[in-house]
């Protein structure tokens, strides 16, 4: 659990694959965002539109200090069957919210034994070879900033980082030969080993493309290259942001748009002070046309935040069904 | 950015002050009843002593030359009693419940607005501080939460000048009915105390003192109470020209009379930093409902004994 209550996933040990309920649960969600603002006249899909699939995976590149080549590389390991399920799933999203879900995919591998924050270089593609085609969560794990077992427990058993994460029981060494995927559905076969190069920080950029490996990434570029940042929302977060503005328009209505709104004078209210009735009536009439259009655009606001919010949680939503279908078909030995 | 918001303050109830100007004018009225009971008991023996100077026929007449100079010294010092009191009741009673009124408009409404916005802008400046989101989309919504802010800090400052737009008048028009009591109050004492004053050989003197300072009163509520001129109007001068000034008719987040909304381009940088207060309230209008005329008794001497004396004509 974040500070703000929602859910951390990673897979858990001795589980090839991503399950439902228990190990896809990020700290962070890697999916691009809608921009928030509902009066930014470009919208956030066409500014973001290079998020729908990103399908390279620059492995060895996923140090948290990259998420964007993070979630690329999830994305660009995913399989061709799993792989397109989850890029499309995204890809659902990005209308109208700036490639929300189009980011977002990622392949199981990152976060399985992704480097979870450390240099890409020891995350070794295990995970990404097994399991490519998982979208969107896993990728997170490494932007959570998870220890790489590879790094902080070279070839121990099972075990739990600080974090309660549960660490695979696989002895990864620095440097992998990743192995032909043999989960059906995850490649397209015929996939030539990958080897990760252990030097810290290293590879990455210069990794070749893994779209090879996952064989569906469809899109030739690494999202890195698309200027695609990496986000971190918590759906929680926002749908309560939104009912705050909510909240607050409808409040604003009625203890001052409707107060003020109420007032309507006249000069002989004034009495003797007459003089001062033009300029007070002027103010007002201001305030009226204020405190309306204040009420609709927090409303605005709050509606905008619930759409971001929903976007966001359709993604995790979609992405957490596509980790079980995964789970459900993987046949990666443990 | 600082936060500053311009709450109308409560201040306390005004009520119609109609009962303290009735009650002044009625103390004012038995002040002059008894400079008049007075003036006519000691008219009396000046009469007797007018027709003492006197035999036959001539003795009633000197009497009733006497008695007739102080009866219009007497007519005279009601008339202008009267012109005050169908003054106050033509032209200033009207208006017994205007200050009321607008100050509960200011009461009920501005300061209860204000007291609503407080907390909302309060919130508005915590929401920057979040950290759950990070991202364009977080970024353009952070860059709302400041144009949002400035414009409901703005808005404050705008209640709090609506308020001052009831308040102030309010307070004016209170200030002239306070004047009003103030100054018959104060005469009503002055009169109260001629009536008391042992006048020697000078009859009908207590009304005539009454008379002259009733006449200055009149003069100064009708030529500068009811007209505002060296009382009250300097103060509305003071408060239309703020209403009406740049401050306030030149919004400087509220601009078009729009409420702001916040896009990509929008430059936060320009958002005004203070809270310069867009009113202050006059300093004069503190100090109209003390204003009153300066009224002496005058140089009238009344009415002597040898007044009665037919070649030397009377009062009137």
């Amino acid at each position: 659990m974040t500070d703000f209550g929602h859910e951390e996933r990673v897979q858990e040990s001795g589980v090839v694959g991503h399950s439902y309920g228990s190990d896809d649960r990020l700290e962070d969600l890697d999916i691009y965002e809608a921009l928030i603002n509902p009066h930014d006249g470009q919208g956030g899909s066409q500014k973001r539109g290079g998020g729908g699939a990103p399908a390279m995976m620059p492995m060895g590149n996923t140090g948290s200090s990259s998420k964007a080549e993070t979630a690329a590389a999830g994305t660009t390991a995913a399989g061709p069957a799993k792989g397109t399920s989850a890029a499309s799933a995204g890809a659902g999203r990005a209308s109208g919210l700036s490639g929300t879900g189009g980011v977002g995919v990622s392949g199981i591998g990152g976060a399985g034994y992704g480097s979870a924050g450390r240099g890409a270089d020891a995350l070794s593609g295990v995970g990404g070879t097994g399991s490519a085609g998982l979208g969107g969560l896993s990728s997170g794990v490494g932007a959570a900033g998870l220890p790489d077992p590879t790094i902080d427990q070279p070839g121990t058993g099972t075990g739990t980082t600080p974090g309660g994460f549960t660490i695979p029981g696989v002895g990864t060494p620095p440097t992998t030969t990743v192995p032909t995927p043999t989960v059906p559905g995850t490649s397209s076969g015929g996939i030539p080993p990958i080897t990760v190069p252990s030097a810290p920080g290293g590879g990455g950029a210069g990794m070749p493309s893994a779209g090879g490996a996952g064989g569906g990434g469809g899109a030739s570029a690494c999202t890195a290259n698309l200027g695609v940042t990496m986000v971190q929302a918590s759906p929680e977060m926002l749908h309560k942001a939104a009912q705050y503005w909510d909240d607050t328009a409808k409040d604003f209505t009625a203890n001052v748009a409707n107060p003020v709104g109420n007032q309507s004078p006249s000069s002989v209210d004034f009495g003797m002070m007459t003089d001062a009735f033009s300029p007070y009536n002027d103010v007002l009439n201001r305030l009226k046309k204020w405190s309306t259009d204040a009420g609709s655009e927090f409303s605005a606001i709050s509606d905008t935040l619930q759409s971001a919010s929903g976007g966001y949680k359709d993604t995790e939503d979609t992405n957490t069904a596509a980790s079980t279908q995964v789970a459900t078909h993987s046949s990666i030995p443990v | 950015m600082t936060t500053t918001t311009q709450t109308p303050m409560t201040s306390a109830a005004i009520q119609s002050l109609d009962p303290s100007a009735v009650s002044a004018l009625t103390s004012l009225k038995a002040a002059c009843t008894a400079c008049e009971d007075a003036d006519n008991a000691q008219g009396k023996k000046g009469a007797e002593e007018a027709g003492d100077m006197y035999d036959g026929a001539c003795q009633d007449d000197a009497k009733k030359r006497f008695l007739t100079q102080g009866k219009a010294i007497i007519d005279d010092m009601w008339a202008t009693f009267n012109a005050l009191q169908d003054g106050y009741q033509s032209s200033l009673r009207p208006h017994e419940n205007v200050g009321p009124r607008l100050h509960q408009v200011y009461a009920d409404t501005w300061v209860v607005v204000g007291q609503k916005i407080a907390p909302v802008i309060a919130d508005v400046q915590k929401r920057q501080q979040q950290d759950h989101w990070t991202g364009a989309g977080a970024g353009d919504y952070m860059k709302q939460l400041p144009v949002q802010l400035a414009a409901l800090n703005e808005f404050s400052q705008y209640v709090s000048v609506a308020g001052a737009g009831v308040e102030t008048p309010a307070q004016l028009q209170q200030a002239v009915f306070t004047a009003f009591v103030t100054m018959a109050g104060g005469t009503a004492q002055k009169v109260q105390g001629y009536a008391g004053t042992e006048t020697g050989d000078r009859y009908f003197q207590r009304c005539a003192w009454a008379a002259n300072t009733l006449s200055q009163c009149v003069d100064w509520f009708t030529n500068n109470l009811m007209t505002g001129n060296g009382t009250w109007q300097s103060s509305l001068d003071d408060h239309t020209s703020q209403m009406t000034s740049t401050a306030v008719t030149k919004a400087a987040v509220l601009t078009g009379d729009a409420w702001p909304k916040a896009t990509m381009k929008t430059d936060t940088s320009k958002l005004p930093t203070g809270t310069d207060p867009k009113y202050t309230t006059p300093s004069g209008v503190g100090s109209v409902g003390t204003d009153g005329p300066i009224t002496d008794r005058g140089e009238d001497a009344g009415v002597s004994v040898d007044d009665a004396v037919p070649s030397t004509g009377g009062y009137a």
